[in-house]
């Protein structure tokens, strides 16, 4: 077990390695003058030239980059040319408020989307589950930005319930995390109904309901247990995912958490947060892959020999 | 479309709904101002030190702004973006200060002592007034902000402003510690000397970076002062939580007597428009600076009677034009710059900025000394456009390519502007990238056509012509350049007497417009939305709004 | 094959038997065919200009006008007609989207199987690298791209396929590992088949027609991340017309104008229920071993 552990986790650090190098040579190649950012409209060549001086711009590239992973390697994530000030700073700041989406909108995607895969697989077929799959179908392929912004004027403007955005407390929340719930729900439901099934069909769970075991220990006792295992997998990597800020919806809700701070870096050309940003993002998906990992492997020791 | 009637059907319900609702909502204002019967002031007249009326209005309260962005800095000498430029306002005062349509002394006790051939100025300074840290302020003091707005170290973007004055150009170059054109002969006395006769020197004091900052403060904390910034300004800065509010508290020994009247003013950072409007609406936020307020709700607010008291205009210094590069073929040519400018839709564009522009046929807007409301040099015609262009030799399939940056209106407007030249058989491709890549491509001149703009930061023609239209200026960006206009300005900017001054920048205009070296698109107007609690709203296109002369009227 | 006069079994009829009797199938292919037509044929079918704005189709204030009997779905800020500007947004959202992801797919088949089946460090290699690309969020991994190379079409279709073919390569690379497994193939090693032979027969047929289940549903995946990067600012230049662009033109009017945004986003959701509806389909009537 451990030297599973061991390998994998070595891995991971490998990974974390060329992510930042890839990040890196990617900001490096941004075509955007970062004295422009700092200077303004109206500074003139002669002090955009200092600028770049205190900025550093000028050494060569591998100075730069060895700079770069000495600093990260420290924690620091460089400093925003905008803001003034450090990006692990402007991280560690708007970390809250996406991870309050991120576990919300989980939260959201389960509550909405395994109930209702377990009706859809249980009454197969039904009114309820043509209904149900139908309304999944829709959520999976609706455009995640748009959805937000149809729910903006449904329930913001249409019938003034929430607030249009902004961080906040619990009605500035909901709406995101709906958007987020809707469309990883349907995700979910499809994939529980699928595997649920899969698993009701098969062979053990004829023999288990031969064996007299009532309809529902069949469900809960082998079809649930088993179907959830891909669920899991997936909560984790959406989890990892949305720590590293879901940008559109976050746009479109004036959500300011990371992935908003992405955006408006990217618009800006503000260089080190649109680098550190994604490295975290990154890094959240690549750790918490390695978590969930570890966490598979203890529950299917058969996954340890992969 | 059974489902869109009833869409429809509840827009209207939901229309008459929501006003109903809303207006409930913002009824409970609560103001922390005591009960005092108050008195409508005037708005303040023209003059050096506004006087609020006797009984005076009601004391303390607290007033809050909206802003996308976090001011750049809050460093007299570095701030430039619409917040920054707020808090600099808040924060600092310095010799000078526009009123009416030039500048006037502030912190100065009168008007300079100038010498006969206008190279000297000797300034007495007012006794008795206190930066934020309780030091009195000396004539030294000026002095050593000015050079440090001069240091190369400090790259601010101002620097260039200053160099006229003697020995200022040393000292960015990094020849020299300080300008020698800067002397300070007694406690309270600044004299500044200059390399040649310049009618803007005291505009230039009367910009917020030129204002006066303690080098005691600045000394302690370096690069760090811009997080604790002290000046002579109505407010001191109290709180600064980036990404979300800077906090500034009243200034209970500034130096205008009976200002500011609000105990408070808070700056809202990271708001974007459309939840800044929504928070307007409901009251939670007090004033909107224009930009602010998304262009596709502007009809409904203007047409609106209950905000009838809240939007405050007023005629901005601004001015947009498609820029064209002079340099490059087949823009070198005149001919071909003319026939653009008489095949561009002016009033069409106007339309597009819903209501936030005003037409502009010139160089110089409405309010700059020297705007002549006749001078019209080209009238929308596409026929004579395309003569314009036979003339030149060039006809049907000429190509050009418009780069703009990443702003919606800025996206609108080139596409109305690639329909217009459409009509007269030019193709024009739009290339689109980040702002701050499109504003370099433009001063490296690599762009053919482009979208410019210009803010004045004094009320003076000098600070277009001899920021783009002299040849090799720094931000003559057509590239465009004309010896004669380049004497001219020369000369106007030594002119002593007013309405000869005047008279040359119209000149100078005149000739520009015949060169045809870009093509004038509009002019703003600036709107604030203010919750109509809010009296005595008042602002300059140069700085923003004057908060210390505001009150809240509970 | 035939075998002493039975019917023809073969993998494509078996599938095609299935799918004429899956009917959200057909719908799916009703909608994606009906797309495609519109597509290819909005210059003649689209009423308006795409690209000129209307002075009537502006309101007195300038703003968009709501549907009416001349613009059918209104106009937009520049008083230009959605119908037709939806019309040719499908050209480009549909161009994007098929050619994007066909060249994803072509990508992953050849380094996905390529991988699986000659193994060793030229499949360690190329799976860790695709470890990597596949931790970037692919929408961040495009804009960033999208940012330095700011794109025409062309170099868009080739950012989208360069960022998503890591996905799929990853699949086809289990799938051929488990086809290698397969009792069929042990069978024909064990009769002394070649690896060509192997190949061919066996393992390609199978590849070709996850292939065509991918080609299929991949592109709703494509065409969503070229409607992000353009509703972002960053994909399609204007004034060209793509639903993403369209939304994101319309955002900030979601209040007084919604006709704009719902539009496309229909049209965008239309789609890609269509594609995936499709997908779907073919991958059950292709696959026997699934069964719904």
């Amino acid at each position: 077990m451990t030297r599973y552990i061991i390998r994998r986790f070595l891995g991971m650090l490998l990974v974390i390695f060329v992510i930042l190098t890839v990040t890196f040579i990617l900001a490096y190649l941004i075509p955007a003058d970062p004295a422009r950012a700092v200077g303004g409209p109206k500074a003139n060549a002669q002090t955009l030239a200092l600028i770049r001086q205190d900025l550093g711009l000028d050494e060569p590239i591998y100075v730069q980059y060895f700079r770069y992973l000495g600093r990260v390697l420290r924690g620091d994530l460089g400093t925003s040319f905008v803001q003034r000030r450090g990006v692990t700073d402007i991280i560690l700041q708007r970390l809250p408020a996406t991870a309050a989406l991120a576990f919300a909108g989980v939260l959201l995607e389960l509550l909405m989307g395994i109930p209702i895969g377990i009706i859809s697989a249980v009454w197969q077929r039904s009114f309820w589950d043509r209904a149900f799959m139908l309304l999944a179908l829709f959520g999976v392929a609706a455009p995640p930005f748009w959805l937000g912004l149809v729910l903006l004027y449904l329930f913001t403007y249409r019938l003034p319930l929430f607030p249009t955005g902004g961080v906040g407390g619990l009605s500035h929340l909901f709406l995101p995390a709906f958007t987020l719930g809707l469309a990883g729900g349907a995700w979910y439901a499809r994939m529980l109904r699928s595997s649920m099934l899969d698993i009701l069909q098969a062979d053990y769970v004829r023999t288990a309901r031969a064996k007299g075991l009532s309809e529902q220990a069949v469900l809960v006792r082998h079809a649930l247990r088993n179907a959830i295992q891909p669920i899991v997998t997936m909560v984790g990597m959406d989890l990892g995912y949305y720590l590293g800020g879901v940008l559109l919806t976050e746009v479109v809700f004036s959500w300011h958490g990371i992935g908003k701070e992405m955006w408006q870096a990217v618009t800006k050309m503000d260089i080190p947060v649109v680098v550190g940003t994604v490295t975290f993002a990154a890094v959240a998906i690549v750790v918490m892959n390695f978590v969930v990992d570890l966490l598979y492997s203890a529950i299917d020791p058969r996954v340890r020999l992969t | 479309m059974t489902r869109k009637r009833s869409c429809w059907l509840a827009v209207v319900v939901s229309m008459v709904m929501v006003p109903i609702l809303l207006s409930g909502c913002g009824a409970t204002q609560a103001p922390a101002a005591t009960q005092v019967p108050m008195e409508q002031a005037t708005q303040p007249a023209v003059s050096p030190t506004p006087t609020v009326a006797a009984a005076g209005p009601v004391q303390g309260g607290s007033i809050t702004v909206a802003f996308q962005d976090d001011p750049n800095s809050l460093d007299a000498a570095l701030g430039y973006n619409l917040p920054a430029w707020q808090s600099l306002m808040n924060l600092y005062r310095g010799l000078m200060i526009y009123e009416g349509d030039r500048a006037v002394p502030d912190m100065a006790a009168d008007w300079p002592e100038i010498s006969p051939a206008g190279l000297v100025y000797t300034f007495k300074i007012k006794p008795g007034i206190k930066f934020h840290n309780g030091r009195e302020v000396e004539a030294a003091d000026f002095a050593y902000s000015l050079n440090r707005v001069l240091d190369p170290e400090l790259a601010s973007w101002a620097n260039y402003y200053l160099i006229s004055i003697a020995g200022a150009q040393d000292v960015i170059d990094g020849k020299a510690e300080e300008a020698a054109g800067i002397e300070v002969p007694d406690k309270y006395t600044i004299r500044f000397t200059l390399t040649a006769p310049d009618m803007t020197f005291m505009n230039i004091l009367a910009l917020p970076n030129n204002w006066v900052v303690p080098k005691e403060e600045v000394e302690k904390w370096g690069k760090d002062f811009g997080l604790h910034p002290v000046g002579t300004g109505p407010f001191m800065f109290k709180e600064y939580v980036p990404g979300e509010k800077v906090v500034f508290a009243k200034n209970p020994d500034f130096f205008h007597a009976g200002q500011p009247i609000i105990d408070e003013t808070t700056l809202y950072l990271g708001v974007d428009p459309s939840t800044a409007l929504l928070r307007e609406e409901k009251g939670e936020v007090d004033v909107l600076f224009g930009d602010m307020i998304p262009t596709a709700d502007f009809p409904r607010l203007m047409s609106d009677p209950k905000y009838k008291d809240w939007m405050y205009q007023e005629s901005s210094m601004y001015t947009w034009w498609l820029g064209l590069n002079n340099k490059k073929p087949p823009l070198d040519n005149k001919l071909v710059r003319q026939a653009l400018n008489l095949a561009i839709n002016t009033e069409k564009v106007v339309k597009l900025t819903a209501g936030k522009g005003a037409p502009l046929y010139g160089l110089y807007p409405a309010s700059c000394p020297g705007f002549d409301p006749s001078f019209r040099p080209y009238t929308y015609d596409p026929v004579a456009a395309k003569a314009r262009l036979g003339e030149a030799g060039l006809g049907e399939g000429l190509q050009l390519e418009l780069l703009i940056g990443d702003g919606t209106l800025e996206a609108t407007l080139a596409q109305s502007i690639q329909q217009d030249l459409a009509q007269i058989g030019v193709t024009v491709d739009i290339k689109q990238v980040a702002g701050t890549v499109a504003t370099d491509m433009i001063t490296a001149g690599e762009a053919q056509m482009y979208l410019n703009d210009w803010y004045m930061i004094q009320p003076d023609a000098a600070d277009l012509i001899n920021n783009l239209y002299m040849t090799d200026a720094g931000s003559n960006q057509d590239f465009y350049s004309n010896p004669q206009v380049d004497e001219l300005a020369r000369q106007a900017l030594g002119e002593q007497n007013r309405d000869k001054r005047l008279q040359l920048y119209r000149d100078m205009e005149k000739i520009i417009m015949e060169d045809a070296a870009h093509v004038p698109l509009y002019t703003g107007v600036s709107f604030y939305m203010h919750n109509s609690r809010i009296q005595g709203f008042y602002s300059r296109s140069e700085y923003g709004p004057f908060f210390e002369r505001m009150w809240i009227q509970p | 094959m035939e075998v002493g006069g039975r019917e023809h079994h073969s993998l494509w009829s078996d599938a095609w038997r299935r799918l004429k009797k899956d009917r959200a199938a057909l719908a799916g292919a009703i909608i994606c065919l009906t797309l495609i037509i519109v597509a290819l044929l909005a210059p003649w079918l689209a009423p308006h200009e795409p690209n000129l704005g209307y002075a009537e189709g502006l309101s007195d204030v300038g703003g968009p006008i709501s549907p009416n009997a001349r613009f059918l779905l209104g106009t937009d800020t520049l008083g230009r007609d959605v119908l037709s500007r939806l019309m040719h947004g499908a050209r480009v959202s549909l161009l994007v989207g098929i050619v994007g992801n066909g060249l994803a797919v072509l990508i992953a088949l050849v380094l996905g199987a390529t991988a699986a089946f000659v193994g060793g460090w030229l499949e360690a290699v190329i799976m860790r690298f695709t470890d990597v690309m596949m931790a970037f969020p692919t929408l961040l991994l495009a804009m960033a791209l999208s940012v330095i190379l700011r794109p025409g079409i062309d170099i868009l279709i080739v950012i989208i396929a360069l960022v998503y073919w890591v996905y799929l390569a990853r699949i086809i690379h289990g799938r051929v590992l488990s086809i290698k497994e397969m009792d069929f193939v042990m069978a024909a090693r064990s009769i002394g088949d070649t690896q060509t032979r192997i190949l061919t027969r066996h393992v390609v047929p199978h590849l070709v027609s996850e292939a065509i289940v991918y080609a299929t549903l991949g592109v709703a995946s494509t065409m969503l991340m070229e409607a992000s990067l353009s509703f972002l600012g960053l994909g399609i230049r204007l004034p060209t017309a793509s639903w993403g662009s369209m939304i994101a033109e319309g955002e900030s009017y979601y209040r007084s104008a919604p006709w704009l945004i719902l539009a496309p986003g229909l049209m965008l959701m239309l789609t890609v229920l269509g594609f995936n509806l499709m997908g779907d389909g073919l991958r059950d009537a292709l696959d026997p071993q699934q069964r719904r």
